[in-house]
């Protein structure tokens, strides 16, 4: 772990007129490079909130007032985005070929990414609609267009939180094979067991701000705020 | 009646009282400026296919016709029976009668012009002037509204406030006061287009509040912010991502407008105020019907007001039926 891609200084996010509500903060986090870094909570706690301000695409929502200090040393095509549900990410109007080509990415690019997710272009054509694709193919679309651009952080925000296990299970190991090629990741979701798995370390965040920090290992083990034995206690696990 | 064959029968009118009023030059007997000074409110000629002296024909006919005046002063017209005027077809109109002979089909007007051709001519800005006055609606509330609803702020303040204003004004007199802000004497073709504008600037507003609550709704999608993402611009993600959903809605509610359109223009018309000589709409036609004395006398003015209830259903039930087709695959 090196120097960080993305950090919040005392970040805070109101919105609303008059009485603002806060959503956010005030929140320090880094991201570094070449980690993951999973965001737990529950919902409403706001990771996906978070995940936006990252992203830079805060201003889409009205009202939206930061204060603090956001350091982003990324350019904007160097991170991706993998938002929770595919087909809501995918433009049903258009073919998954145009939705790909428009960011102008060349049917090279097209390509390889597609081979990344596993999707070689005799399994998928290119004049498909998103509604003709099954769950799993949909999400590996999505994935593949968070590729196009070769990017060094992808922000996956409940990737696999509509998706049924074994398609869980086959975006998570997508996941980690990307992982391995030295894309850094933050990782947003509920599920805890999910994410100790995949990430380096985790980010445990109640009503916008930050309860703990650890790596997988002493979050599981060793929580030290009661919110996150909460939440530990709470996760499913195997007895066997 | 099923409900096909209805949707047939209503497409057929629509698509042929248009190639009629687009042929209008060549179906009508007559131009709808041509008056015969001698047939003022003449009755729709009756066509004869029998006299006595001569049996049958096989070809139809009609007789001269006499105009005089009863004891009431109302005018009498009486068929001279010495000489049979054979309808001729296809030369130069599609059908004809020798001179003196005459064929009103529907009758004439107070300066003796056929009914039936003026209809058919004034088909054309009728049936257009609906559409024409809709799109132009379509139009601007799409620009209005998508832009209220993408850019939000104190831009969709102030718009919305606009289309507000010109949704809560009554439509009539806000046309009323257009019009006589404009000067009285304008060039005949520029009153129709004017007309048209006139129509579609009472009628965006409505369609600019639900196009921006649409608009609202499609830029919670994910993919609007992965595209955003990607480094889009805003136009280009309204124009490509936006605009496109909403569509389907805007094909229903331009066809479902069309009708409105066309009787508020004829409502213009009737009060002088829409289309002028030499052109003539429905609506125009109407207006020698507005008095009671005409209508017992002379019924068949009325005629122009029958196309024009037949174009607003039909317009009707075609664009409710496409409302089923613009929602989403159920």
């Amino acid at each position: 772990m090196t120097n960080a891609l993305i950090e919040f200084r005392q970040v805070i996010l109101t919105y609303g007129k008059g009485e603002r509500r806060t959503v956010i903060g005030p929140l320090d986090l880094e991201v570094f490079e070449n980690e993951a870094l999973g965001i737990i909570g529950e919902s409403g706690a706001g990771k996906s909130t978070a995940a936006l301000e990252m992203l830079g695409l805060l201003a889409l929502k009205e009202g939206a007032r930061v204060a603090g200090e956001v350091k982003n040393r990324l350019a904007p095509r160097e991170i991706s985005y993998i938002p929770q549900d595919p087909l809501s990410a995918l433009d049903p109007l258009f073919s998954i070929g145009s939705q790909l080509a428009e960011s102008g990415a060349g049917k090279d690019l097209v390509r390889e990414a597609l081979t990344r997710v596993h999707l070689p272009l005799e399994k998928i054509s290119l004049q498909s609609y998103p509604h003709e694709l099954s769950g799993g193919m949909r999400q590996r679309v999505v994935i593949a267009m968070a590729l196009l651009h070769k990017p060094r952080l992808i922000i996956a925000d409940e990737p696999t939180s509509s998706l049924d296990m074994t398609l869980q299970a086959e975006v998570m190991k997508l996941f980690r094979q990307i992982r391995n090629t030295g894309v850094s990741f933050v990782f947003i979701t509920h599920n805890l067991p999910l994410a100790a798995n995949f990430c380096d370390r985790l980010l445990v965040m109640k009503n916008g701000k930050k309860i703990e920090t650890g790596t997988p290992a002493q979050i599981m083990e060793n929580p030290r705020e009661p919110y996150t034995c909460q939440l530990v206690e709470s996760s499913p696990r195997l007895h066997l | 009646m099923s409900r096909n064959l209805l949707l047939a029968l209503c497409a057929i009118f629509l698509g042929g009282m248009a190639l009629a009023s687009l042929g209008a030059d060549w179906i009508a007997p007559y131009a709808p400026q041509e008056e015969f000074r001698a047939h003022p409110y003449h009755p729709p000629t009756r066509i004869h296919f029998f006299d006595e002296k001569n049996g049958l024909s096989l070809f139809p006919f009609v007789y001269k016709t006499e105009m005089t005046f009863d004891e009431h002063y109302r005018r009498i017209y009486t068929e001279d029976k010495s000489q049979r005027y054979f309808v001729k077809f296809a030369v130069p109109h599609l059908f004809n009668v020798e001179s003196p002979g005459r064929v009103y089909l529907f009758g004439t007007d107070s300066r003796g012009r056929d009914l039936f051709s003026r209809i058919l001519h004034g088909g054309r800005i009728s049936l257009s002037i609906g559409i024409l006055g809709a799109c132009f609606a379509a139009a601007l509330g799409l620009l209005i509204g998508s832009v209220s609803g993408y850019f939000g702020g104190w831009l969709d303040e102030v718009l919305m406030r606009i289309a507000e204003f010109f949704i809560m004004v009554p439509a009539f007199y806000l046309l009323l006061a257009l019009r006589s802000a404009l000067p009285a004497k304008i060039d005949p073709l520029h009153v129709y287009l004017l007309t048209a504008g006139m129509l579609s600037l009472v009628g965006w507003g409505g369609m600019a509040r639900v196009i921006r609550g649409l608009v609202l709704s499609i830029k919670q999608n994910d993919f609007i912010r992965a595209a955003k993402s990607l480094g889009r611009s805003d136009g280009s993600i309204l124009a490509g991502h936006v605009l496109p959903h909403t569509l389907s809605y805007l094909a229903v509610v331009v066809s479902i407008s069309v009708p409105s359109y066309i009787l508020t223009e004829s409502a213009l018309s009737i009060l002088g105020l829409g289309i002028q000589e030499p052109y003539v709409s429905w609506g125009s036609l109407l207006s020698e019907a507005s008095s009671v004395a005409h209508l017992e006398l002379h019924p068949w003015v009325l005629i122009p007001g029958l196309f024009l209830i037949a174009a607003a259903w039909c317009f009707n039930v075609l664009g409710d039926q496409l409302k089923p087709a613009g929602e989403s695959h159920d």
